[in-house]
């Protein structure tokens, strides 16, 4: 990036950092400039404010004002950048391009556009045979367009794969991202891609990454040999990557799981956790996995115990002899995370086990929300029908956490037809809550068990 | 992340030592600091109430950001006054909820710094999450470390602009 500052200033790119730092650094005639209150950052939808939500974003604006490109890192897996032009999920980095190609593209942007639709519209009709030819073109957008097109064609577009195999080294990232995404699409007859595509699971962009991570997982059992690597991308800085990875493995299914078993052992908590999750996304073929998830139960990092947790309950039904153990972590584990998705895993495995009510009843009061909410949802799944939850379930439609207040509400319905009378006007309360999710559950809810109150509060 | 506790430190030590001045300056200007105490209070009691704890693990497209940028500007308005209430709330024992408990205590040391306050207290909510594709940036006035104030309107009709958006300490 350095490197590429004088670049910028011999053309006609004028590149402005905004930071909330108050000790700004000097460099030359580059404006680094300070945001007190970080009201420019909220301006622009960068939420700076504290940790957490803290996310680099980059704005390119032509040369009228106008923005064209917005990067927010990590919004929209596969395709983080976006635009206007030419189709509203383009990936495109600035850092990458040269400053040549950078001016040329933001100055071309509207008149371009029309001759660009020409073209697309003519690719659009393009067979096979023409789309791998359509791989050479000069324009990255055209090349992109045309590993997206084969990637609609499926299976079908067997002939391309050399073709998308070599647009894996593409100079430009968003047309390896959509060589390696067709290649999935594909399916098992792309298998001569899978050692180019673990090669791109080292690419500098986190777009080009999570598509080489989404490429082996459509190739399938044969891109067996990419476990290793995918599950150190486990650990990839950008969280839809990490998580893609786990979708990946859980494609490539039962032949992953010997070598993800060595990994739940292994030294790093990444590996270990996505190894974990992986697991979980192979479902129930990964029955063989679950006493070795029943011993990372007791992980010493605390989301490799949670996510174990949670693949025993993707097992379901199989994993019934992880109760026991998951009985225990849903009231004594360290971390709350942790207690809730061992309480939701009970619920997935065996609504009948023994003791679940009580431990259900105990984790309404515990002090995380997430261990909480997970016990209000669960309790209405228990067989036989946990009336004894009841008088703990009324006192949780009184939780600070709105959604625990709507778990516990749809449970308690659920248990006790009679509490009808308190569950609607908790329900009609919720309709204004704040979040949106919220509210749509409370209105179906509503709607579900008192149609009349429902209508009466305005639901559609 | 490893600062995280260094940071937690920073800013309780914070706390201790301005605990006795922000007392002071609330003190003695009683008839202004009851109407911004009532504002600060306010915000407070809407954040305690609709900030909402995570319901699974941090993802990245958290909306809640502008609730507390609301919550921020809000105290910023309330000006010194809300100091008191803040240290008060912040405190381990304090009556509010762990989240209001932490927003207090991070929200302290920026609101102290006048600049930031100044910002805060005269931005414009509307424009919070305004800037969109295929539409004119919003334009702004922020100054380098050399006090020179720079304005995005100044580089219209004569150059490509890109802005970038970077985290302190990077």
């Amino acid at each position: 990036m350095r490197d590429r500052l004088k670049d910028f200033e011999r053309r006609d790119v004028q590149l402005v950092i905004v930071t909330t730092d108050t000790q700004l650094p000097v460099r030359g005639s580059l404006p680094i400039l300070s945001d007190p209150g970080t009201v420019v950052s909220a301006t622009y939808g960068v939420p700076f404010q504290f940790g957490g939500g803290n996310r680099p974003a980059s704005f390119l604006m032509d040369r009228k004002g106008v923005i064209r490109f917005v990067y927010l890192a990590g919004m929209k897996p596969g395709h983080v950048y976006f635009s206007t032009e030419p189709r509203p999920d383009a990936h495109w980095s600035y850092d990458r391009l040269s400053p040549d190609e950078l001016c040329r593209d933001i100055d071309g942007l509207a008149k371009r556009s029309a001759d660009q639709e020409g073209k697309l519209a003519a690719l659009c009709k393009a067979d096979v045979p023409a789309l791998i030819a359509a791989l050479q073109e000069n324009e990255a957008y055209l090349r992109a367009e045309a590993a997206s097109l084969l990637a609609g064609i499926g299976p079908k577009a067997e002939a391309a794969v050399p073709a998308l195999v070599a647009a894996l080294a593409d100079p430009i990232g968003f047309v390896r991202s959509e060589a390696a995404k067709a290649l999935g699409k594909i399916g098992p007859k792309a298998r001569p891609a899978v050692t180019p595509l673990v090669n791109l699971l080292k690419d500098p962009d986190e777009g080009v990454r999570w598509a080489a991570a989404e490429g082996l997982g459509g190739i399938g059992p044969d891109a067996k040999s990419a476990i290793p690597a995918l599950l150190r991308l486990a650990g990839d800085p950008f969280q839809e990557v990490a998580e893609r990875t786990a979708d990946a493995v859980g494609r490539i299914g039962t032949a992953a799981v010997p070598e993800l078993l060595s990994a739940l052992k292994g030294h790093e908590a990444h590996v270990r956790l996505g190894a974990a999750r992986g697991l979980g996304m192979i479902g129930p073929k990964a029955a063989s996995a679950v006493s070795a998830l029943i011993d990372a139960l007791e992980d010493n990092h605390a989301p490799v115990r949670a996510h174990s947790a949670e693949s025993l309950g993707l097992i379901g039904p199989a994993a019934a002899s992880a109760v026991p153990a998951l009985l225990k972590s849903s009231l004594q584990d360290r971390y709350g995370g942790a207690r809730g998705k061992a309480i939701s895993a009970l619920g997935k495995i065996d609504p009948g086990a023994k003791g679940l009510a009580d431990v259900l009843v105990a984790a309404l009061a515990d002090e995380d929300a997430r261990a909480r909410h997970a016990a209000a949802s669960t309790l209405g799944q228990v067989r036989p029908v946990a009336t004894e939850a009841v008088p703990a379930l009324k006192a949780a439609l009184k939780d600070r956490d709105s959604y625990i207040r709507l778990a516990a509400a749809a449970s308690l319905s659920r248990i006790d037809p009679k509490s009808k009378d308190i569950v609607v006007p908790v329900l009609i309360a919720l309709l204004k809550d704040l979040t949106a999710d919220v509210r749509v559950g409370a209105a179906a809810l509503l709607e579900s068990i008192d149609p009349a109150a429902a209508a009466k509060a305005g639901v559609r | 992340m490893p600062q995280q506790p260094f940071r937690t430190a920073l800013v309780l030590a914070l706390l201790l030592l301005f605990t006795a001045p922000a007392r002071m300056i609330a003190g003695p200007k009683k008839p202004d600091a009851a109407p911004g105490e009532e504002t600060a209070r306010d915000a407070l009691v809407k954040f305690d109430k609709d900030w909402k704890a995570y319901t699974n693990e941090p993802n990245l497209g958290d909306p809640r950001w502008k609730l507390k940028m609301e919550v921020l500007v809000r105290l910023a308005q309330a000006g010194p006054a809300a100091f008191p209430l803040l240290v008060e709330a912040a405190q381990e024992d304090s009556k509010w909820s762990a989240s209001t408990r932490q927003l207090a205590e991070e929200s302290l040391p920026m609101l102290r710094k006048a600049a930031w306050r100044k910002a805060l207290a005269d931005y414009d909510l509307a424009q919070m999450d305004s800037a969109r594709v295929g539409k004119l940036a919003p334009d702004f006035a922020l100054q380098d470390a050399t006090g020179t104030t720079y304005r995005l309107s100044q580089f219209r009709d004569k150059k490509i602009v890109v802005l970038a958006f970077v985290l302190a300490d990077t």
